[in-house]
């Protein structure tokens, strides 16, 4: 089973972490990670997207357990947290308690990987994390993503580097619509990459925008940023 | 060129099906976007095939609102055939 969390990132205000690759046989029995609420949500999900979600909710739920323990000294088992959707909000409940002071973000692939990522609103406004598997992009599709001067940049890369720099570009792009709350209702052209793309596993900041990634189980990309809560509107 | 409703249902289904591997007689008008496709690369997949298909570039923010195949056989029928029946 590989349903263990692996932490990427851990500091006092922010914590990330991943599990997977799994099979479907592995959540199989996931009654017991699950409050009586989810499992009824699970019922209703169609079965081509039942297995992501298991596998991402599981992994904010080991997270979350795992950031309580640290930072608040707190145990809670998995069933005990949960990520309640009510209209435009979207909140962490511990033990029933609605937590608007915890940030967070879940991303998951292919059915196999979820990651997750958790912080305190004292320090930050928002928290995107996303995760995809290196890919080979149409040309068209990264042209429909990448704005002029990133294209002209990942075009100047060797050919085999290119598929690791587009899926990086785009993860960058998905993780900081989710920290703005807008996801991709905004056009990926808009967000400029440019200055964040650093180092694997080295933080990189650009104005109010922290990003760390690095590469997980050899082909898959994971990106965390953050923005400071001194953020708020900007940057796009 | 105009198209009645079936054919554009036709072309806008077969579309959907090749980026997402499905069979299009399994995909119904009321089925969520969200929920055929298994991530958000899929769906972006999915713009550009229309895009490529159609030859347009489609307004992305208009585009990011359709949640169903239907919204998606309207769009077409509105914007691509300029077809309000």
């Amino acid at each position: 089973m590989n349903l263990e969390l692996q932490i990427l990132v851990m500091r006092e205000e922010l914590m990330a972490g991943y599990i997977g690759p799994i099979s479907p046989s592995d959540l199989s029995d996931y009654n017991n990670y699950f409050s009586v609420a989810e499992r009824q949500k699970i019922a209703e999900i169609p079965d081509i997207r039942r297995q992501d979600w298991l596998l991402g909710r599981l992994a904010l739920k080991r997270l979350t357990a795992e950031y309580l323990a640290k930072i608040e000294a707190q145990s809670v088992s998995d069933s005990n947290i949960e990520l309640v959707l009510e209209g435009q909000d979207r909140f962490l409940s511990i033990a029933g308690e609605k937590r608007s002071d915890l940030a967070v973000s879940l991303s998951h692939t292919r059915s196999e990987l979820a990651a997750a990522v958790i912080g305190s609103r004292a320090s930050l406004s928002g928290v995107g994390i996303d995760i995809e598997s290196i890919r080979t992009f149409d040309e068209a599709f990264i042209k429909r993503f990448m704005n002029d001067k990133e294209y002209a940049d990942w075009s100047r890369l060797p050919v085999l580097l290119q598929p690791e720099r587009a899926t990086l570009v785009w993860c960058l792009k998905e993780a900081w619509g989710k920290a703005l709350g807008t996801g991709l209702g905004i056009n990926p052209k808009r967000f400029d990459t440019r200055q964040l793309i650093g180092q694997e596993k080295t933080p990189k900041t650009n104005g109010k925008i922290t990003v760390c990634w690095t590469k997980v189980e050899k082909d898959y990309i994971i990106v965390i940023l953050q923005l400071d809560n001194t953020h708020a509107e900007e940057s796009v | 060129m105009q198209k009645n409703l079936s054919e554009i249902e036709e072309e806008v289904l077969g579309i959907i099906a090749s980026v997402l591997n499905n069979l299009s007689s399994e995909i119904k008008k009321t089925d969520s976007i969200n929920d055929l496709s298994h991530d958000s690369i899929q769906l972006f997949e999915l713009l550009v095939a229309f895009e490529k298909f159609y030859a347009i570039e489609a307004a992305y923010e208009d585009v990011m609102k359709l949640e169903t195949v239907g919204d998606i056989v309207s769009y077409v029928q509105r914007v691509i055939y300029n077809n309000q029946d």
